[in-house]
């Protein structure tokens, strides 16, 4: 077996008093495409904040491509990791969030191209041609210069996955994606994802309460409470025939089986 | 004394007034921008200086701030003529509170905002340069119109360290003609004046500057 392309080791995180993660440990496989399931508070988005060092650990380690996210080598010993070290591991992560979090001062093109340009050093034809690519994958091409208080719900997200992949990240996490969207509009979204998962092979982490899509389009669902995986399988076994009780109770209320 | 005679006395008054405005508010908006920055983005000397400057520009009478920079200063070996005096210690007041609108207006950003550039690996220049400031300037467009109003009214403290300003003209008016009822009209006529072409002044930066973001501010 391959190492893993996503690793964490006897992980701790606190929010001041709570505890979400005691001692967690979890792996993913490079072009795995992983669900996350749980009721709320469980540490589902933390885990996406933590690879996405929107938040730090107080314990443990997590290995992201082989290398450490949160710890760096310095001087023989392991240290936490500075800035310059954070910005390294980034490239590997993109994230598409709960509330879009578009840039409301750029348009959709400019949501797209700014990252590749300053980050990455794209000259802006090169990453006007992908912004371009990208809206045509969306479903967006004719809204490149409308602003981003112009769009639906769903538009907006479609530009955030958009924007996202616009980085060309090898790892995507995707943070309840759906969450803020009126009912009509997750099709939409979730038919993108579908779409992109079909033209190329990506290692994906979706934090989901769409129970339907995570069974499509998962190789493998996490049932997470209380900081803990209580069970975790292929699609068809979590959803058909769930051992654990507390993965029973939580699929009968989201499912109405 | 004839009522155009007074107005034309009360006019030139007015000038230098505007003229005290013109330089002091930009001087306002510069250590505002500064000292706001350094209060949210520094490292923690640099913090007490801003927050020091901040809290002694606020807690003290800018009128005794005036005094001091005029009066005072001289004991020191530094002579300023009262003009530069009157745009330092008002430019420097209003720029302390100027500094609590920057760092609300930059705080009022959506915490989304800095995720998502964090997301997209920005580096930490970039998130504020170019994600969070842009944003953050709207917000801070109509609270610095207040304090230029702030700012136009404080002038009138000038008068007290000889400078021939709006309400030093009034004064020396009214004593001399003792006409204090059409004099003090047109006083607060001409400061209301002064103030509204402000207020419409930062209006229309307002307005401009939110079509320029995309509509992203306020409407």
């Amino acid at each position: 077996m391959s190492t893993p392309i996503i690793e964490f080791k006897n992980v701790k995180k606190r929010f001041g008093d709570t505890t979400i993660f005691s001692d967690f440990n979890f792996t993913v496989e490079e072009n795995e495409i992983v669900s996350i399931i749980g009721p709320s508070g469980s540490g589902k988005s933390t885990l996406l904040r933590i690879l996405m060092t929107l938040e730090g650990i107080d314990g443990g380690y997590i290995n992201v491509a082989g290398e450490s996210l949160w710890h760096m080598y310095w001087q023989g010993q392991y240290v936490p990791a500075n800035s310059k070290h954070l910005h390294k591991m980034r490239n590997h992560l993109g994230m598409v969030f709960q509330h879009f979090n578009l840039f409301p001062h750029m348009s959709v093109k400019r949501n797209i191209t700014e990252a590749p340009m300053r980050v990455k050093g794209m000259s802006r034809e090169e990453a006007e041609e992908s912004a371009e690519k990208l809206l045509n994958l969306v479903g967006l091409a004719d809204k490149a210069d409308s602003y981003p208080n112009d769009l639906s719900g769903g538009q907006k997200q479609r530009v955030g996955i958009a924007r996202a992949l616009a980085m060309k990240p090898s790892i995507l996490l995707l943070d309840e994606i759906t969450s803020a969207l009126d009912p009509e509009l997750v099709d939409e979204v979730l038919d993108v994802i579908r779409n992109l998962v079909k033209e190329d092979s990506f290692t994906m982490l979706l934090v989901t309460h769409e129970m339907y899509f995570a069974r499509e389009i998962s190789d493998r669902v996490c049932f997470f409470d209380k900081g803990t995986i209580v069970e975790e399988g292929k699609p068809e076994e979590i959803f058909t025939a769930p051992k654990h009780e507390r993965t029973k109770a939580f699929l009968n209320a989201y499912l109405g089986q | 004394m004839e009522f155009g005679e007074i107005v034309s006395v009360l006019l030139q008054g007015a000038v230098v007034t505007i003229k005290i405005v013109a330089m002091a508010l930009p001087l306002a908006a510069v250590m505002a921008f500064i000292f706001g920055l350094i209060r949210l983005y520094s490292p923690a000397p640099f913090k007490q200086i801003a927050i020091f400057y901040i809290e002694f520009f606020r807690g003290t009478s800018a009128l005794i701030q005036l005094y001091w920079i005029y009066f005072v200063l001289p004991f020191f070996g530094i002579t300023i003529d009262a003009m530069t005096a009157a745009v330092v210690a008002l430019g420097l007041n209003i720029g302390a509170y100027g500094t609590e609108v920057v760092r609300g207006a930059v705080q009022s950003v959506p915490k989304g905002q800095y995720e998502a550039s964090i997301a997209l690996n920005f580096t930490a220049r970039q998130r504020v340069w170019r994600i969070i400031l842009p944003q953050a300037f709207v917000n801070m467009i109509p609270p610095f119109g207040n304090l230029a109003i702030e700012l136009v009214k404080a002038t009138s403290l000038v008068s007290l360290i000889t400078i021939g300003d709006l309400t030093f003209k009034a004064k020396s008016l009214a004593d001399t003609t003792l006409q204090v009822g059409e004099i003090f009209g047109v006083v607060l006529f001409l400061y209301f004046i002064m103030s509204q072409a402000l207020a419409l002044l930062f209006k229309l930066l307002e307005k401009r500057l939110s079509k320029g973001l995309g509509r992203g501010g306020i409407n």
